[in-house]
C-alpha cells in the first residue's frame, strides 16, 4: 500500500486526473441508466448531476481522505505562501538569508578544516594504537626527530611495550623515471613500516624486514599516481630502474591508490628504504648526530597507555644506553612522551589544531548569534503579522496549520541560508587556505564529502530549531479575537521581556567574541613589536649557494658582500645567520667558575656572524668590540654572547676576556663582546643565550643588508641578485626581506587575529541588527503613546532619551553577563596568547565600549525617528 | 417503492464492503448493488460514495483497478482486500450483536422488566 500512496504524491496530477475521471464515469453510467428507464437525455443528464450533488466538494472530500495527499498539498500551498511573503519583504529576507549564509558557511569552512585535520584518521590497520614519541619543548613544540641509531636502539629495546616501531622521513629529490626528470616526493620507510601499518602494495610488493641493512639498499615502491602517468598501470613496471638523484632503483612494488602513509595529505612518489638513504648521505644508519627520522610506534594492545608512558620516560632518563631509547634527541631536556597519532603526522595540524579548535568555538558563537537575531526579527516581523494570524484563525485555519505555515517560512530561509551557506564555506576555505603552506592547501580544500553535506543539513534544522521555536510558539499563541481588537502592541508588549532576553543573549555573545578578537589581535601586535630588533623592517637577505656536486670559489659569499659593500648602496652589508629564522645550532655552556643548578637548561644558540654582522642586523653591541677579519683565520677563537649570557653566567660581572666553551670543540674561546638581546627563532620564543662565532670566510651562506635610505628594498635586492649574478652565472639565490620571513611564521596568529576580529564584527553586525529591528519595532507599536506624550508637551530629547534608555538597559544587561563569560573563556586560549593576560583589561574595556558604541548606534536611528513624528499624524494612526 | 430511511453513522462502510465482497465493482455499480441488496431502502447521496471509497482505500480495505464497465466505459473498480474481508467479518459480527440489543430493547415488555 506504501508505494501507492507514494504514487499518489509523485503522481499528484495523475491522481487528480484519475479521481475527475471516476466521477465522470459515475455520472456517465448514472445518466445512461435514467436513459434506459425512459428519461429524455437532457434530462437524465441533469438529473444525474443533481443526483450525485457538488463534484469538487466531493473532490476535496476524496482528497481529505488521504492524510498524506492533504499534507502534500498543504506543504505546497505553505512553500508558495511562504515564498510569497518572503518575496514581499525583500530587507527581512535578506537579512535573514545572508547572515544565516555566513553563520552556517563559517561553521561549514571550520567544520572543513576539522574534518580534514583533527577527524579523519590513516587509511591503515588499527590507528588507534599509533602513537608518535618525542618530547614536547618548554614553548609548546613537540620534537620527534630521531637518528637511525636511536630508532634502531629504541625498537629493539622497547619489545614489552610495543608491538612495534617504525621509522620514516620525506622530502623532495630530483626524480628520473622513463626518461622524465621531476622534483618528487621521496619517503624512506623503515623495513616494518607497510606490515606494521597492515598496508599491502597495490601490484609487486611491499617492503619486509628482511629489506633493512646492512648495505646500501636499490629498492623502490613506486606511487599509485606514478604508476599511472609513466607507465600506463602496465604489469611491466616491476624490475625496472628509476632514477633518484644520482643513485639507481630497482621497482618492487606499487603503493596503493591515494596512500599517503603517515603524512595526511602528502603522499610519496617513490618510496625507498631508509637504507636507500646510504646512497646519498653514507652515515645515515651509523650517524648518532643525522636526525633524520621521525618514528611512530604501534602500543601492544594488552599494555595501558599510561603505564608505557611511565616505563618509556624511565628508560629514557636512566640515560646511557637506554637513553638511545627514546628515539629522539639525546640531549633534549624534557621528558619524553607518546602522543596519539590515529591521524598520522601532519605539521600542519601541530600547527593549527588548536587555532581550529578556537576557531570552531568562534564560528559556533557567531552562529548562535544569527539565530538570535533572525529570532528576534521573527519575532518583532511576528507581532507585526498578529492581525493576519487572527484573521486567518477567524477564518477557520486550524492552530496547526498556522504553525504549519510558520515552520515552512523559516525552513524556506533555513534551507536558503544552507545553501548559501556552502558557497560561503567553499569561498571562505579558499581563503583560509592563504594561511597554510602551499603544499598543504590541496589536501585541506573544500570537499563536498558526505560528512559535509550532512553538516550543511543539520546545521541548517538545527538553527531552523533554535531560530524558529520562539517565535512559532508564540505567534500560535494569537487568538481569532484578541489581535482583531487590541493593537499590535499588547501582542508584543507581553513578551517583550522575551525580545530583550534574547536580544541581551545576543550582546552578551558579541562581547565574548569582540573581546577575543581584541585579544588576539594584541597578542598579534605584541609579537610584532617584541622582536627586540629594531631595524628589523629595514633587513632584506639572500641565501646563497651552489648547486650540488659543483665547487664554489672559496670566499665566495664574502667577495660578494665586500663588492655590494663598496657599492655604496647599502648602510650595512655582512653575511651569517639570519636573525629570527629557522635552524641554527645550539650546545651545553660551560662557564669556569659558574655551577649549575640540580636542574638547569644550559643551551646556549649558535648565531655566524662576519665582520659588521651587527650592523647589519641592527643588534646592537652593548661592550666590547665586532669581529674582525683576523677573528675568522683561526675558528673558535673568540666570540660575543647576548645580554641574556651574561645575565645568566655572570652576575653583573664584566664578561669581557672571560674564557667559556659554547660549542661541542673541547677548547675555551674568549668573550669579545656582548649583543642586545634579540629573539633567536621565532617571535614567540624566549630572549635565549645566545654565542655569536666568526664564520670562516664561505662559499655559500646568507648575506645580510641594510639599504643605506629606508624603502629600498626591492633595489637593494636587485643590487645584490646582479651582483651575485656578476660573481657567478649558476649559483642558487633565494632572495627576500626579513619581514616576509617573520610574517609567513606569524601566519597563524595572523588566522587567528584576522579571522576573530572578521568574526567579532560579524556577531557586533549582527547584535546591531537585531537591536535596531527591535527599537525600530518598539517605535511603530508605541507611536499613539508617543504622539500622546508629544502632544502633551514631552520634548523631542526626552522621546529619544526614553527610547534609548530601552536600549541602554538591554546592552547594559548584556555586557553584565557578557563580562564574566568572557573572562571565563578567554581562558582557554592562553596558549594562544603573547604578551597579554587572558583577562587584559584594555581588551575587555575596547571591547565592551566597542559594543556599546555600536549598540547605542543602532538604536539612535529608531529613536530619531520616535522624536521626529508629527504627533498629529501619530495620533491619527491604527 | 417502499419509503427510503437515512442512513445511520458507520453504516455507509458496512454497506460498501458488502456490496464489493460480492464482486469486485466500479462505484456507480456499488451503489446499484446497495440499492439491489438493500430493496432499495436506503438514501444514499451519491456523491458521498466517493470519500468513503476513497477513505476505505486508503485503510487498505479496498484495493483498485482500472477496467471497463459493461456500457464499454473505463472505469475503476474496488476489490476486497484480505483485511477489507476481516473488517467486513468484524462490522457484520458487530452489526448483529447491535441488531440482537436493539430488538431486545424494542420487543421488552413491562412485566418483563
Amino acid at each position: 500500500m506504501g508505494h501507492r500512496i507514494w504514487n499518489r504524491i509523485l503522481n499528484r496530477r495523475r491522481w487528480e486526473r484519475e479521481m475527475a475521471e471516476e466521477m465522470e464515469t459515475h455520472i456517465e453510467e448514472r445518466t445512461a441508466h435514467l436513459i434506459e428507464q425512459g428519461v429524455a437525455l437532457d434530462a437524465a443528464r441533469r438529473q444525474a448531476r443533481i443526483e450525485f450533488g457538488g463534484v469538487e466538494v466531493h473532490k476535496e472530500l476524496c482528497r481529505e481522505m488521504s492524510p498524506l495527499v492533504r499534507l502534500y498539498d498543504e506543504l505546497r500551498r505553505n512553500m508558495t505562501y511562504a515564498s510569497r511573503s518572503l518575496v514581499k519583504s525583500p530587507g527581512f529576507t535578506a537579512v535573514a538569508v545572508l547572515s544565516l549564509a555566513l553563520g552556517i558557511g563559517a561553521n561549514l569552512a571550520i567544520f572543513n578544516l576539522v574534518e580534514r585535520l583533527l577527524l579523519t584518521t590513516l587509511a591503515v590497520r588499527d590507528p588507534q594504537t599509533l602513537y608518535q614519541t618525542g618530547s614536547y619543548q618548554p614553548n609548546g613544540q613537540f620534537r620527534n626527530w630521531a637518528s637511525y641509531v636511536h630508532y634502531d636502539s629504541g625498537r629493539k629495546g622497547n619489545t614489552d611495550i610495543f608491538e612495534g616501531v617504525l621509522a620514516w622521513s620525506q622530502w623532495t629529490m630530483e626524480v628520473d623515471v622513463e626518461g622524465h626528470q621531476e622534483k618528487q616526493l621521496v619517503a624512506f620507510v623503515s623495513g616494518n613500516y607497510f606490515p606494521m601499518l597492515g598496508v599491502q602494495a597495490r601490484f609487486g610488493r611491499t617492503f619486509t624486514e628482511e629489506d633493512d641493512g646492512p648495505g646500501p639498499s636499490n629498492l623502490a615502491i613506486i606511487g599509485y599516481r606514478s604508476w599511472e602517468k609513466y607507465f600506463g598501470r602496465s604489469p611491466d613496471v616491476l624490475n625496472k630502474s628509476i632514477k633518484v638523484q644520482n643513485a639507481t632503483f630497482r621497482i618492487v612494488g606499487v603503493a596503493p591508490p591515494g596512500f599517503y602513509g603517515t603524512v595526511p595529505g602528502d603522499p610519496p612518489d617513490v618510496i625507498l628504504t631508509l637504507h636507500g638513504n646510504l646512497n646519498f648521505n653514507p652515515n645515515a644508519i651509523t650517524s648518532e648526530g643525522m636526525m633524520w627520522l621521525k618514528t611512530m610506534v604501534r602500543l601492544k594492545p594488552d599494555i595501558p597507555l599510561e603505564a608505557a608512558r611511565t616505563v618509556y620516560r624511565e628508560r629514557a632518563q636512566q640515560g646511557g644506553k637506554a637513553m638511545r631509547m627514546k628515539l629522539g634527541r639525546l640531549d633534549q631536556p624534557e621528558p619524553p612522551t607518546l602522543v596519539p597519532t590515529a591521524g598520522g603526522y601532519s605539521e600542519v595540524r601541530n600547527e593549527f589544531s588548536q587555532a581550529i579548535i578556537v576557531l570552531m568555538a568562534l564560528v559556533g558563537v557567531v552562529l548562535l548569534i544569527a539565530c538570535a537575531n533572525l529570532s528576534t526579527l521573527l519575532f518583532v516581523r511576528g507581532a507585526g503579522r498578529a492581525g493576519e494570524m487572527s484573521v486567518r484563525l477567524a477564518l477557520g485555519a486550524s492552530r496547526g496549520q498556522l504553525v504549519r505555515q510558520w515552520i515552512t517560512e523559516y525552513l524556506l530561509i533555513a534551507a536558503a541560508g544552507g545553501v548559501a551557506g556552502v558557497f560561503v564555506a567553499r569561498w571562505a576555505v579558499d581563503a583560509l587556505l592563504y594561511f597554510v603552506r602551499e603544499d598543504s592547501r590541496q589536501y585541506l580544500k573544500f570537499q563536498a564529502t558526505p560528512n559535509m553535506m550532512l553538516a550543511a543539513i543539520g546545521l541548517t534544522l538545527f538553527t531552523t530549531l533554535l531560530f524558529g521555536l520562539l517565535p512559532a510558539l508564540l505567534s500560535s499563541q494569537a487568538t481569532p479575537g484578541a489581535a482583531l481588537k487590541e493593537s499590535q502592541r499588547s501582542i508584543l508588549g507581553r513578551r517583550r521581556w522575551l525580545a530583550r532576553g534574547v536580544l541581551a543573549f545576543q550582546i552578551a555573545a558579541s562581547l565574548a567574541l569582540v573581546t577575543g578578537a581584541a585579544l588576539f589581535v594584541r597578542t598579534l601586535t605584541k609579537l610584532n613589536s617584541d622582536s627586540g630588533n629594531t631595524a628589523r623592517s629595514e633587513i632584506v637577505y639572500a641565501h646563497v649557494r651552489y648547486p650540488r656536486g659543483t665547487q664554489a670559489p672559496d670566499g665566495f659569499v664574502d667577495d660578494i658582500t665586500d663588492r655590494l659593500r663598496q657599492s655604496g648602496a647599502f648602510a650595512a652589508v655582512s653575511n651569517g645567520r639570519l636573525p629570527l629564522s629557522g635552524g641554527g645550532g645550539w650546545s651545553w655552556a660551560t662557564v669556569p667558575g659558574y655551577v649549575p643548578k640540580p636542574v638547569e637548561d644550559n643551551i646556549v644558540y649558535h648565531a655566524w656572524a662576519a665582520p659588521g654582522y651587527f650592523q647589519a642586523t641592527g643588534i646592537e653591541l652593548i661592550a666590547g668590540r665586532d669581529f674582525e677579519e683576523k677573528d675568522r683565520v683561526t675558528p673558535n677563537q673568540v666570540i660575543i654572547v647576548s645580554e641574556s649570557f651574561v645575565r645568566h653566567y655572570f652576575n653583573r660581572r664584566n664578561p669581557i676576556g672571560e674564557r667559556v666553551r659554547v660549542t661541542h670543540d673541547p677548547r675555551y674561546v674568549e668573550i669579545i663582546g656582548v649583543a642586545r638581546d634579540v629573539k633567536y627563532s621565532g617571535l614567540r620564543g624566549d630572549l635565549s643565550d645566545v654565542a655569536y662565532s666568526p664564520n670562516p670566510r664561505s662559499r655559500g651562506g646568507t648575506i645580510i643588508a641594510r639599504p643605506a635610505s629606508a624603502g629600498q628594498q626591492a633595489a637593494a635586492l636587485r643590487e645584490i641578485q646582479s651582483a651575485v649574478r656578476a660573481a657567478s652565472k649558476t649559483a642558487l639565490i633565494e632572495t627576500g626581506t626579513l619581514e616576509e620571513v617573520i610574517q609567513l611564521a606569524l601566519r597563524r596568529d595572523r588566522l587567528v587575529a584576522q579571522l576573530s576580529a572578521v568574526l567579532g564584527l560579524l556577531g557586533l553586525l549582527l547584535a546591531a541588527i537585531g537591536l535596531y529591528g527591535v527599537m525600530a519595532h518598539e517605535v511603530i507599536s508605541r507611536t499613539r503613546e508617543i504622539g500622546i506624550r508629544m502632544a502633551l508637551g514631552a520634548k523631542s530629547w526626552t522621546i529619544v532619551s526614553t527610547m534609548l534608555r530601552e536600549a541602554a538597559l538591554v546592552t547594559g544587561l548584556g555586557v553584565l553577563v557578557g563580562f564574566p563569560v568572557s573572562v571565563f573563556s578567554a581562558r582557554f586560549v592562553e596558549s594562544l596568547l603573547y604578551g597579554v593576560t587572558p583577562s587584559d583589561p584594555i581588551a575587555f574595556v575596547a571591547a565592551a565600549t566597542i559594543l556599546a558604541a555600536a549598540a547605542l548606534l543602532a538604536a539612535f536611528w529608531p529613536a530619531r525617528r520616535a522624536a521626529l513624528l508629527d504627533p498629529v499624524e501619530s495620533l491619527r494612526c491604527e | 417503492m417502499p419509503k427510503r430511511i437515512d442512513l445511520l453513522p458507520g453504516t455507509l462502510d458496512l454497506l460498501i464492503l458488502k456490496a464489493v465482497s460480492l464482486s469486485p465493482q466500479h462505484g456507480y455499480g456499488i451503489l446499484l448493488r446497495i440499492g439491489q441488496i438493500t430493496n432499495e431502502a436506503l438514501i444514499i447521496d451519491q456523491g458521498a460514495l466517493y470519500p468513503a471509497l476513497y477513505r476505505l482505500e486508503d485503510q487498505g480495505l479496498l484495493s483498485t483497478e482500472w477496467g471497463v464497465s459493461e456500457n464499454n466505459r473505463r472505469a475503476k473498480f474496488y476489490t476486497l482486500t484480505a483485511s477489507g474481508r476481516k473488517r467486513l467479518a468484524q462490522e457484520v459480527a458487530g452489526w448483529a450483536r447491535l441488531v440482537d440489543a436493539m430488538s431486545a430493547a424494542i420487543n421488552a415488555k413491562a412485566n418483563e422488566v
